[in-house]
């Protein structure tokens, strides 16, 4: 990757996260800001570090991407914090919950649809793709058990990729997450060429 | 009072929408996958339909071509968080009546379910 492709990439994911954390603000009712945005290429066996290590029990929340090409979404939390966006989203008092029922799944699948639809329509509004997200699946599992999932299809015949994560934090409420965005070279490529012409600077 | 068909497969956003649909003062039948939703719209004759487009088995734009398909006055408003101008512009041209993002607020609902049933 050259590096004004993975600049204007940086952009794209920059715009994309920021309308994302937007939308998770809107549903939460409670500002939620980008504490770090980090790009980079990172080989399988290290993604699962980003999240503590791969024997961390954590929740993920995973959406496909689909349309003008393909590419994969992935919100991790651990537990506790899975668990406290679900006090949110439901309104109840904080340490409400701590187990995860199926409406409590239910609330965070619809946090994921939000934060990937508002990703995805940020860049898509810029580029004139067409990306679509699938309905959201939420796991649990150890971290390396559902990195395994997001990398198995994108890794298929190369051992590293090209990851967006963000950490991201709610001001007033002991919350963050990692937000990572695993696009196919397919998708980079298509998402980097059609923004060539516009300037995303200004957004 | 109005029947009200709200499709959407998140049961979480389903428990949300019926709640603020009922306090409008509606009857509210519920879909959880656009097949059920078009089935429930040829059994139910439904006012109108708020539906989500991102759905298993069936998603909310095949479905709405199918209700409008069975009926060409069919009131349906889509219901998503994708905001991107070529699905509203493909929904509208589908024969949808208005567009929703989430997430979105009673007053907004209640906007969009006076502009249908009127």
């Amino acid at each position: 990757m050259t590096d004004a492709v993975s600049d204007r990439w940086a952009e794209l994911v920059g715009l994309g996260t920021r309308n994302a954390m937007s939308g998770l603000s809107e549903m939460t009712g409670v500002t939620i800001d980008v504490a770090e945005l980090a790009l980079r290429r990172a080989p399988l066996s290290e993604i699962s570090h980003a999240f503590g290590g791969a024997e961390t029990e954590a929740v993920g929340i995973y959406l496909t991407v689909t349309g003008s090409a393909d590419g994969q979404l992935m919100l991790m939390y651990e537990p506790r914090i899975a668990y406290a966006f679900i006090d949110l989203l439901m309104g109840e008092a904080p340490g409400s919950t701590d187990s995860l029922t199926e409406m409590g799944r239910s609330a965070l699948g619809e946090m994921g649809n939000v934060i990937g639809a508002f990703f995805l329509s940020a860049i898509a509004n810029v580029t004139g793709l067409t990306l679509l997200p699938s309905p959201p699946e939420v796991m649990t599992d150890m971290a390396g058990a559902l990195f395994d999932v997001i990398s198995a299809e994108v890794l298929l015949d190369r051992d590293e990729t090209f990851i967006a994560e963000t950490t991201f934090r709610a001001q007033g409420h002991d919350i963050s997450g990692v937000f990572m965005v695993l696009p196919t070279d397919e998708l980079l490529q298509a998402l980097v060429t059609a923004s060539e012409s516009v300037s995303l600077g200004a957004r | 009072m109005a029947t009200i068909l709200i499709a959407d497969d998140a049961a979480f956003m389903r428990m949300k929408s019926v709640a603020l649909v009922k306090e409008m003062g509606h009857e509210v039948i519920e879909a959880a996958d656009g097949v059920e939703a078009v089935s429930m719209y040829e059994s139910h004759h439904p006012d109108a339909v708020l539906m989500d487009i991102t759905m298993p088995n069936k998603d909310g734009m095949e479905a709405l071509k199918d209700i409008i398909a069975f009926d060409p006055a069919a009131r349906v408003a889509m219901v998503t968080a994708m905001g991107q101008q070529q699905i509203v512009i493909a929904a509208i041209k589908s024969g949808a009546k208005d567009f929703v993002v989430k997430p979105f607020n009673a007053e907004r609902i209640q906007a969009v379910l006076l502009k249908l049933i009127d």
